[in-house]
């Protein structure tokens, strides 16, 4: 009876010890697939955090302000290809998502259909192949050419698709080096929108102001990417001394001394001073 | 000796035990509640576009404790916040500000008791508040939301948080 029992409490015992010695595997296994992941798959998320716009509501939000559509401002579609470090395809793949939507937006179906295959082609390229290997992806959007809605809708849904599944695989930083490129094309395409205007559309300078609420933490962001990189290096440079020098604007400086924070609004210098450091970022971002 | 062999297959089976209940975002039954929380908050903001969604977790412990996230207001539309409390069983709040800085901010919004349920909140009543409360004729472009997370028995949770807006 004795060694019956024994046993019995032997096989209980070693079934115990092999299924933690399995559910270690496992461990290490998801350890090894996901690699990149760690950054943020500890429990506790940050006690602070935040939510950024899709890059087409940067667009939509340009759009209402009354930006017009100015032929050959956007990023040239034939450079896609010219991309070989992660971080540039990662800048350029939110470049051209800006210009997906500036140009879907303003109803130029050709342009929006060519940088599809653009953000199709880095998103490939940079990991995000169950977004955008669909094959489908180029055929739904040449049967909505005619139907500015539908591409539209189009877009939203992979802008959807592919914030969701950078948030569950834990590959959120990448989506910030992503959303950096697709701001500094926007910021360019309004300020030049201002610059080249006629008449003076306050409205759009607002809107810039709000746009640059946003760069505080698109800097916070860029810090949580895990590998050490030259070109994300000088971005955040370049990105930081933006923040520094709009910080110091005197409209900025009055409008934040305010109990309640009131937009500013920019003079006609303090533009300037902008729009030269936002054309200096995006060349550097897209060359 | 077999007392020891009892003793041991109890504390392995606890160790057994303890684990599979531990909830961790590796963990595909809690990931798969997450999800469900996430999908239901989407619901809960339509007919609005979906803007992004932000997963909180964290272990609750003796201690209250405190997460906050800024959600930006760009386009000049309504938008809607839809909060899950489902995956926290501590007594939670969630209070919506002006700003981050707590010299200068103002609450536009407090919702009480949000463990067990979901709930959603209108830029337009955020924006009537604001209004009331600021001499302002400028809408809100951001606000900054606080969990204020009271303390209860150890346990991994989360807060989920769906951000639309109308097209």
């Amino acid at each position: 009876m004795n060694i019956v029992i024994k046993n019995k409490f032997t096989f209980i015992l070693l079934c115990n010890l092999f299924f933690l010695s399995c559910s270690g595997e496992n461990k290490n296994v998801d350890k090894e697939v996901k690699v990149e992941a760690q950054v943020e798959n500890t429990f506790n998320s940050d006690d602070y955090d935040f939510v950024l716009p899709q890059p087409i509501s940067l667009a939509k939000a340009f759009q209402a302000s009354g930006l017009s559509y100015h032929p050959n401002l956007t990023h040239d579609v034939s450079k896609k290809d010219k991309y070989f470090d992660k971080v540039k395809q990662l800048l350029n793949l939110g470049v051209y998502s800006t210009d997906l939507a500036y140009s879907a937006i303003n109803e130029h179906a050709n342009e929006a259909r060519a940088y599809l295959k653009a953000i199709q082609l880095l998103g490939n390229q940079v990991g995000l192949k169950p977004v955008f290997s669909d094959k489908d992806l180029i055929d739904r959007f040449d049967k909505s050419l005619n139907n500015m809605e539908s591409v539209e809708e189009l877009i939203y849904e992979i802008q959807e698709r592919s914030e969701e599944y950078m948030q569950d695989n834990d590959l959120r930083y990448l989506s910030i080096v992503q959303f950096s490129g697709a701001w500094s094309e926007g910021m360019y395409l309004g300020i030049k929108d201002i610059e080249l205007s006629k008449e003076k559309n306050e409205k759009m300078s607002v809107t810039v102001v709000d746009q640059m609420n946003l760069l505080k933490n698109i800097i916070k962001g860029l810090s949580t990417y895990p590998n050490s990189d030259t070109v994300l290096k000088n971005v955040n440079k370049k990105l930081n001394q933006i923040l520094t020098e709009y910080n110091e604007f005197e409209s900025v400086k009055k409008s934040t001394s305010n109990d309640v924070f009131v937009s500013p609004v920019l003079t006609d210098s303090e533009l300037k001073k902008l729009s030269l450091m936002i054309y200096e970022l995006r060349t550097f971002i897209i060359q | 000796m077999k007392n020891i062999y009892l003793t041991l297959v109890l504390f392995f089976s606890l160790v057994l035990l303890l684990s599979s209940t531990i909830s961790e975002p590796g963990d595909p039954a809690f990931n798969a509640r997450i999800n469900t929380y996430k999908h239901e908050c989407k619901q809960l903001i339509k007919p609005a576009r979906y803007e992004g969604s932000r997963v909180t977790f964290y272990t609750a412990s003796k201690n209250s404790q405190k997460k906050s996230i800024e959600t930006y207001f760009l386009m000049d539309t309504e938008y809607r916040i839809a909060f899950s409390g489902k995956e926290s069983s501590v007594k939670l709040n969630v209070e919506i500000y002006t700003s981050m800085d707590p010299e200068k901010r103002v609450l536009l919004k407090e919702i009480k008791n949000l463990q067990g349920k979901n709930t959603s909140v209108s830029s337009i009543e955020l924006n009537k508040v604001f209004h009331k409360k600021v001499n302002q004729t400028d809408r809100l472009k951001s606000v900054y939301i606080e969990y204020k997370i009271e303390g209860g028995n150890e346990k991994n949770e989360a807060i989920v948080m769906v951000l639309g807006f109308m097209d």
